[in-house]
């Protein structure tokens, strides 16, 4: 009775706000479809707005080269110079992923990535285009990946299916990690919150209060760890990536 | 003579200290790309966790699916556990290797 409306689950709950369909797949906007267009159209609108190329930049224009630099840098110490070409695609992801965890941490709003589906397809999509790219540059010398030099034959086939067990679950945990981060530090947020209203409505105002204060402390705490995690992970993801697709460039050498 | 003494004294102990400043300065250049995660420590847990619980599914899904198909029941997902697990093992090390502390 108390708890109602402070089930830390509801908040991820989807809904539909538009319904639609193609054939039998239903591609309905949710409102975590509503949250990824509002972030890639703040992404676009501080890229457009902030590019007026001044020579002296102003404050959107100096966060913009900022956060270009940042990216670039990661690319660079994680894939080498080779890996640039991989920057725009890298630079997205890295943006998308960190709006989205920003925008979740705002009241009400909705985190799209704490959804696993949808982190797991952003890490498909990377994965994908580390086998195709490794493919499409190295041939069958990509397989390489999976058959080490310098270990005894004896044990070789081992090694080589441990690699391949390795590789394939590097979507898994790269999606996991994002997704588990975001939904653990939600729900904690919420439960602590919760706990502080709850303590207020069922003991009253004068004993509640005080025993609102450690739960409500413990909120206070969290919330700028939440935006650390939110930056962190898409860092994390970001740089991930780059190592991954150092793979692709250069098999053979761990 | 003293001088002579004094000069190269110095120009000796001027490289190291150049040196010394060059390392410093970039000392402080890396530091600011090392992203400061003490705090939380549950990130480093969940990273080293989904490392090696994803090894032993997916190995564990490829025993099932040789199961499946060459008809090995037990063995084949006995087998992918295994592996599963060591690539598992193997995962957790790389992570902890790649030098990213806490994330």
């Amino acid at each position: 009775m108390i708890a109602a409306g402070l089930d830390p689950i509801a908040q991820f709950e989807i809904h539909k706000l538009l319904e639609l369909s193609i054939g039998k797949y239903d591609i309905s906007f949710t409102n975590s479809s509503l949250m990824m267009v509002v972030a890639v159209l703040s992404i676009s609108l501080w890229l457009l707005l902030s590019s007026k190329k001044s020579l002296v930049p102003g404050r959107a224009q100096s966060i913009a080269e900022i956060s270009y630099e940042f990216v670039a840098d990661m690319v660079k110490s994680a894939a080498g110079k080779e890996g640039l070409k991989f920057f725009p695609f890298v630079f997205t992801l890295f943006i998308f992923i960190l709006f989205a965890n920003l925008l979740g941490m705002i009241p009400f709003f909705f985190t799209t990535t704490s959804h696993i589906i949808v982190t797991f397809t952003l890490a498909m999509m990377v994965m994908s285009l580390v086998i195709g790219y490794g493919v499409f540059k190295n041939g069958f010398r990509f397989l390489k990946l999976f058959w080490p030099s310098g270990i005894p034959m004896a044990i070789l086939p081992f090694v080589s299916i441990l690699e391949i067990i390795s590789f394939v679950s590097r979507p898994i945990s790269l999606s996991v990690r994002l997704w588990a981060n975001m939904f653990a530090g939600h729900i904690l947020l919420k439960l602590f919150a919760g706990f502080s209203i709850m303590m207020i409505t069922g003991l009253g105002f004068f004993p509640g209060a005080l025993g609102a204060i450690i739960p409500y402390a413990m909120t206070l705490a969290l919330t700028p760890l939440e935006f650390l995690v939110a930056f962190v992970q898409a860092y994390v993801f970001a740089l991930l990536t780059c190592v991954y697709l150092s793979d692709a460039l250069h098999p053979g050498h761990h | 003579m003293t001088k002579k003494n004094g000069i190269p004294q110095e120009t000796k102990d001027d490289p190291l200290k150049v040196f010394n400043s060059k390392l410093n300065a970039l000392k402080v250049d890396n530091k600011k790309h090392e992203v400061d995660d003490k705090s939380s420590g549950m990130a480093a847990g969940l990273k080293y966790a989904s490392e090696f619980s994803a090894a032993v599914l997916v190995g564990v899904f490829f025993g099932y699916l040789a199961d499946k198909f060459i008809g090995t029941t037990p063995w084949g997902l006995l087998a992918g556990l295994i592996f599963g697990f060591g690539a598992g093992v193997l995962n957790v090390v790389r992570a902890a290797k790649e030098g990213m502390d806490g994330i």
